[in-house]
Parts: structure tokens; sequence; C-alpha cells
């Protein structure tokens, strides 16, 4: 079985397109979450995921989720009305993931 | 544990440092003792990859928006009581630095509980996504009890509203109701709100309760464009209001229609006006000035738009 990858972020928030590419070529399965062009729910996409061992990465605020956001003021909601922030992909995150790579601070956290 | 020392001290001493999932605090002592000292909290929180389970004595439940505060200074993203086995209750998320916090719930307000212990859980991660909880609070956390279906405010000022369902969206007439209870009149107030716009405590209509004494109260209608401005009142007394055990009960309405507001109490309508300054949202709530005055049984009817 191909090891799994999961990126998630959103519109010009989401700068791992390019190293998902380089995964690919290495062998890797890599599943992309950008959430402003994906438009669908994701949350079955991620049950199914929850059985795997999966390593995540995101380039969103690991926090910002759209409930902080309505808090915020801040129109997250209506222009992502399914985005999930990275608090929220616990599916994958039951999956045990290995790394979680936030954008701001430019800081890799390993497990 | 010895004084000055840390749990995580503990937990390392004692060979646990191996990451766990969950963390479970049954022990009061305990409990008190990270509460009072935030430092001893800190490794605890680096131990439990994903949150906190914590069963709580009553000495500590009639200070639940503090502790929840602390839970989400020390790194939990968000806090909730189980409601069962697979779903979360009164959840609030840790939003801004000054400690304030989005509270979400099944009904209105922040459980108060009667138990002799009350759980707690502690997340790291997300625990209820988007609108599963109807009730937001706008502003301020008054206390809901669970045993008599009573919200009051535990603040100056407290407003909270609960969006439609989809299929029920910008449904109208919307028919709000709850009965307002108090001992003494003591300047609070209660209201029930609907097409509420905000931001904040701005753009919506209310219908006010305030009592006067022990069998009147004066029941208004409201309009806030930005500012607030009273569009009609009345005065009601006995049998309206009823008496029992030295409190005071009045049942009363609000009902919002294409271009009409009305407001009474029972079968009767007392108040009436026209009026479309505000379009027609599907969002209502409560809205309470002061402790003196509660809200039982609150009931928002959006009807469906469409037919089920």
């Amino acid at each position: 079985m191909k090891k799994k990858i999961v990126t998630s972020g959103v519109d010009s928030e989401y700068v791992l397109g390019g190293l998902c590419a380089y995964l690919r070529r290495r062998g890797w399965e890599v599943i992309e979450l950008d959430f402003g062009a994906f438009r669908e729910p994701a949350g079955q996409l991620l049950d199914d995921l929850a059985a795997d061992r999966a390593i995540y990465m995101t380039s969103a605020h690991t926090n910002l989720t759209l409930r902080v956001a309505g808090s915020l003021g801040l129109a997250l909601a209506s222009l992502y009305p399914n985005y999930l922030a990275p608090l929220e992909n616990h599916p994958s995150a039951a999956a045990q993931p290995e790394c979680l790579y936030p954008a701001r601070p430019a800081l890799a956290v390993w497990r | 544990m010895e004084e000055g020392s840390s749990l995580g001290t503990c937990l390392a001493n004692s060979g646990q440092t191996r990451k766990r999932d969950w963390i479970g605090i049954v022990s009061p002592w305990i409990m008190s003792f990270l509460y009072a000292q935030q430092a001893a909290m800190i490794p605890l929180v680096q131990c439990a990859r994903q949150g906190l389970l914590c069963l709580l004595g009553n000495q500590l439940d009639g200070d639940a928006i503090g502790l929840r505060r602390f839970l989400h200074r020390v790194g939990y993203y968000e806090v909730g009581v189980p409601a069962d086995a697979e779903s979360i209750d009164f959840s609030t998320v840790g939003v801004c630095p000054d400690g304030s916090f989005d509270l979400r719930a099944s009904q209105p307000g922040l459980l108060k509980s009667d138990a002799q212990w009350s759980t707690l859980i502690a997340s790291r991660v997300a625990m209820t996504i988007g609108d599963e909880l109807p009730w937001r609070a706008v502003s301020g956390c008054p206390r809901f009890a669970w045993a008599t279906g009573s919200v009051a405010a535990r603040e100056e000022y407290a407003l909270l509203t609960r969006s439609a369902a989809a299929a029920q969206s910008d449904a109208l007439p919307c028919t709000l109701s709850a009965t307002a209870r108090w001992k003494e009149a003591g300047g609070s107030t209660a209201g029930l709100v609907a097409c509420y716009h905000g931001p904040g405590d701005s753009h919506m209509y209310a219908a006010i309760v305030q009592p006067l004494g022990p069998s009147e109260s004066n029941l208004s209608l409201w309009i806030n464009t930005g500012q607030w401005d009273r569009l009609t009142e009345t005065t009601i007394a006995e049998p309206k209001i009823k008496r029992d055990a030295g409190e005071s009960r009045l049942p009363f309405w609000l009902k919002v229609t294409h271009d009409a507001l009305l407001a009474g109490s029972e079968n009767d309508t007392l108040l009436s006006i026209s009026d479309e300054r505000l379009s027609r949202r599907a969002v209502a709530g409560v809205r309470l000035i002061g402790d003196a005055v509660s809200l039982d049984n609150v009931s928002i009817d959006f009807p469906c738009a469409e037919p089920l």
C-alpha cells in the first residue's frame, strides 16, 4: 500500500502544491485539500482516512476554524463554507499524523 | 505530591513520560491544585496528546467560566460537557487573548449543574464542528439551569442567538415565547430577540419585559438600527402576571411577520405595530440585562420554508 500524505490549506495560504507534486513523483499517495478549490464537504473523505496511517501537513492557521473566524468577525465561512482547520481534521489526527507543518511560523513540529 | 512540585515532574519521575491520548483527572484536590498553579498544568498538557477528561467536584462549578478560561489559556482548543457517548454540549472555544471565548450549546447559556459531580472535557482538537449546537453567546455568558430550564444573566448584559436550520431559512412568521420570572424588580430586563443581524448588540427587533413590581410589568417592542428605539409599550398586571411563593411569572411571546411585529401574553395580542426596516432573517434569541429576571422555557419556532 502506498504511503499516504494529506495536505490542507486555503487559496493563497495553500503553498504545498509544489511539494505535493514532488512527493507524488517519489511514490507517495498525496491527497490535497485546498479548500479554495475543493468545495465539497471533506468530512467523509477524512473519515475514510481515519483507519490509515497518514502524514498530515498544512499551511493553514492551525486554530483558525470557521467558529473562531466567526467570533473574530472574519468572513471565512461565507467564502469557504466547507473549510476545515487543522484542528478540525481530527479523523486524520486519529490516524496518528506524524508531521504538522504550519506555515506561520515556519516551523516543523515533529512528534 | 510534594508542595512546589509539578504534576509533570511527578509523571516524569514515575516513568509516565510517554504521551497519552487522554489524561483523566478524578481528584478534585489535583484539579484545584492545577487551577491554582497554572505553571503546573503545562507539562500535563504536553503529556496529554489530545486532551483532558476532568471529573470536577462542585466546588469548581461555581467558577465554571474561570475554569474554562484557564483551560483555554493553557492550550486547550475546546472545552465541553459530554452530552452522551459521542457528543459534546455547552462547548467553548478559546478565541481572544483577553480570555473571551465562543460559547455554543443546545440550550441558551452555560450549563449550571446541580449534581455533586460534573465532567468537563478539554481537547486540543475540535470536538464539535459547524452548527451542531444551535445556541451561540453573542455577548456575555448567562447561566442555564438544566433542572428548571431557566436562563439568567450572571453579568450585566447577555445576548444569545439561535439560527434556523437550513430547511427553515428566513421563513415567516417566526414566533418566540418564554416565561419571565422575578422576585424583585431590580431594574433588570429580559427579552426575546428576532431578525438579529448584529454585529454585537445591534440591528434586531426585541420584545422586552421590565418588571415594575411584584404584580406589574412593562412589555415593550424595540428596534435597534444602530441605536435603540422603542416602538410601542404597555403595562401588564395580574392576572396575566402570576404570583407564587414570592415569585412573579409572566408568559409572553413575540411574533414577526412580513410587515409587522406582534407581542402578547398567552392568547392575547397586547402590542402590534407595522415595521419593515430590518430585513427578515431567521436568527433569533434572548437578551438579558441584570440577574433579577430569568427566562424559562424559551421556545423559538421557525416554520419550515419547504413542505416536509
